[in-house]
């Protein structure tokens, strides 16, 4: 696991490295900025390629909002289909197994980018203590698990236990005081920096899944021609996937991941622990800890799904096809140089074949039942008549046209004035529920809208509290009372 | 129980389930992916329905893992016997032949690569596999034209597909897997070989 940064290496990795391309290609803000948007920041393992063209289509145009047009002057499936065909670019364009639509997903690469990226971008505080905590433990689990001597092992879980009886009497005696802010920061941090860690690797798993899959394949293909030897291989690699180390590893986390118990207990800590004030400060910069769970779920499963696609493929393509495949290329050789020769104009003793006279025939796959009299018989079909004597209405019968045109029209600016004029009696405070007690409602609902949408436009600053529900109510005719529950909203002076 | 066609406890429900079935496989190749109730009962009635087309001529080929069906003139022993066709043979021309050997090409490198079962080529991709066996011409527009005139037809065979609003991808169906095959080129090739054509004239 040593590795040494060598001059040569590093020198033939700048050419090569796909993640260092990114990094200098022109567009890397664009690039960089765009995926980071689309894939990253929501956790979507894949997008249709239609939709991935539309995102990028609004990203663009925000972008030129402001830096103009000539910044990126070709369209959006323009540079979609640039960062798909160019020789290693950055997206994967497949046909899933299930649905007609292609779709997209970064390599592992890109992401590993992006990761990085985030990360340079300043992190809060580098924690050490919980690091080294963890550490510590791990060896301490090596040492346990691979230790035979069980007379050590029992010396150490008797030492736990001592461990644990101590802090039970500590919590016994009220002496038990947690962890200190500090501690929990640093925890949360680094809970939030793992989550990341690992769902950024998901992708290279799928994409190490694959390339094993590729190699088998190419020395099964190279081996084609010694059937005793191949079969040989064949047995030893039925199960090149689950058995590597990460198919082996991925296989524990999936099941560990659909365990009920684990489910439920991950979500209800998370939940807990994200209500906590630290935890909910966390939380507002960076909300990855509140989706976990699903975002762990969601990636689990298509690396799940494509390995056990793979696997399937894979041994198939042993059983059946590696033989057939290859004789198959070795003849559309044959097949390709003959062709080639007899289309060749210095060969001209033979006489050429024209591309479009007829060579070859193939079976067909449907029946040519075709009789001549089931069809239909000629039929006059008439002249169409047209009564060209439009008729009259009835023009007495009146509509009452009038709830159509009575559009009811909220004026934005008395409504203003109405919460400004509370804010100057209120001391600078009030809540919309105070608004509407000193100035009813008029027109019900669409008033009321029209008050929601000055205080989520902040047109008027405010401060929407999702946690406490207020009910307005109103009278639309006498006797009817409507009543709504909203988030309290309180609108505040602007300094 | 070998006939179950004729069965009196077959309800009408099942007996126009199997009338249906027998007609779409007289009509063109089944896949699982796009008659998925058809092939369930493929699958389990395969049997009868390979008895009931015997009696036409027919041979049924299935393959469930790639997910096809289709049925192809039973071949037999001696040349005399030969049954009127049913199902008549394609006749192709030189370019259909090329592109059709292309796209199994690409098909068996894209197994020897990798396990996705979908394949997705694109027009330019086909034009760059075509160009080589053209002419030079100086009006390339038209040269596409004629290719495209061309994927069309081999679409309209059922080896390619489209793909719903993208024009320009095409999706290579497997089941070339069993038109195109070993022996089919090998014939391909013969064809080709002048000493051949010389013999036959």
């Amino acid at each position: 696991m040593n590795t040494a940064l060598n001059y040569d290496q590093l020198e033939q990795f700048k050419e090569h490295s796909l993640a260092l391309r990114l990094l200098r290609s022109q567009h890397f803000a664009l690039l960089a900025s765009f995926f980071h948007h689309a894939f990253i920041a929501t956790n979507r393992r894949s997008i249709p390629y239609l939709e991935l063209v539309a995102l990028l289509e609004q990203h663009l145009f925000n972008i030129t909002d402001s830096y103009g047009e000539e910044k990126f002057p070709k369209s959006a499936r323009a540079y979609i289909d640039d960062w798909i065909n160019v020789k290693g670019g950055y997206l994967r364009k497949y046909l899933p197994q299930q649905t007609d639509e292609p779709e997209c997903d970064l390599l592992p690469e890109v992401e590993k980018v992006l990761r990085w990226l985030e990360e340079i971008q300043g992190r809060q505080f580098v924690g050490t203590e919980s690091r080294l905590k963890m550490l510590l433990e791990l060896i301490g689990d090596l040492v346990q698990g691979t230790s035979e001597d069980s007379a050590a092992k029992l010396h150490t879980l008797q030492a736990r236990k001592a461990e644990l009886e101590q802090e039970i009497i500590a919590v016994e005696l009220g002496q038990d005081s947690g962890f200190s802010d500090t501690q929990v920061r640093e925890r949360l941090f680094l809970l939030a920096n793992m989550s990341r860690q690992l769902l950024g690797d998901f992708r290279q798993v799928e994409a190490n899944f694959r390339s094993l899959d590729k190699e088998t394949r190419k020395t099964i293909s190279l081996r084609g021609g010694h059937k005793g030897e191949v079969l040989d291989h064949i047995f030893s690699h039925q199960d090149v996937i689950d058995d590597s180390d990460e198919g082996q590893s991925f296989s524990a986390f999936f099941e560990l991941l659909m365990t009920p118990q684990l489910r439920d207990s991950m979500r209800h800590n998370l939940q807990q622990l994200l209500s906590q004030e630290q935890g909910r400060i966390l939380v507002q910069q960076d909300s990855l800890l509140s989706h976990l769970y699903s975002y762990l779920l969601e990636a689990g499963a298509k690396v799940h799904g494509t390995r056990q696609q793979i696997t399937d493929q894979l041994r198939r393509y042993i059983q059946e096809q590696s033989q057939d495949n290859r004789r198959i290329i070795e003849l559309i050789h044959d097949f390709e140089a003959l062709a080639h020769q007899r289309l060749s104009h210095q060969e001209s003793d033979q006489q050429l074949i024209d591309l479009k006279a007829d060579l070859a025939c193939i079976a067909g796959n449907q029946a040519a039942i075709n009789p001549i009299f089931s069809r239909q018989l000629y039929q006059d079909k008439g002249s169409e008549h047209i009564n060209s004597q439009p008729e009259l209405g009835d023009a007495s019968e009146q509509v009452d046209l009038t709830p159509l045109l009575a559009i009811s029209h909220i004026d934005e600016w008395q409504l203003q004035r109405q919460i400004s004029q509370c804010l100057l009696d209120n001391g600078g405070q009030t809540t919309l529920a105070q608004v509407i007690a000193r100035h009813p409602l008029r027109y019900g609902l669409d008033e009321l809208l029209t008050y929601l949408k000055l205080a989520c436009e902040q047109v008027l600053p405010a401060h929407i509290d999702e946690q406490q529900e207020q009910a307005i109510s109103w009278q639309p005719e006498p006797g009817l009372t409507r009543t709504l529950h909203i988030p309290t909203i309180t609108f505040i002076r602007s300094r | 129980m070998s006939d179950i066609l004729a069965s009196h406890a077959f309800s009408e429900q099942a007996q126009l389930d199997q009338s249906t079935l027998l007609i779409r496989l007289l009509k063109g190749p089944v896949y699982r992916s796009r008659h998925r109730d058809l092939w369930e009962q493929l699958l389990r009635d395969q049997q009868v329905i390979r008895d009931y087309f015997q009696h036409l001529g027919l041979g049924l080929t299935l393959d469930n893992s790639e997910g096809y069906a289709f049925l192809a003139q039973l071949q037999f022993e001696s040349e005399d016997s030969e049954l009127p066709r049913l199902i008549t043979r394609r006749s192709l021309t030189f370019i259909q032949t090329l592109l059709l050997v292309a796209l199994r090409k690409r098909l068996a490198e894209h197994d020897d690569e990798e396990s996705a079962p979908r394949l997705i080529v694109s027009r330019q991709e086909i034009y760059q596999w075509l160009q080589p066996y053209s002419p030079e011409v100086s009006n390339e527009l038209k040269q596409q034209r004629e290719y495209d005139a061309l994927i069309k037809k081999v679409a309209e065979m059922g080896f390619l597909s489209s793909i719903a609003n993208l024009p320009d991808d095409f999706e290579v169906q497997r089941i070339i897997k069993a038109f195109v095959n070993a022996e089919q080129i090998a014939e391909f090739t013969v064809l080709l070989t002048p000493a051949q054509e010389q013999k036959d004239d």
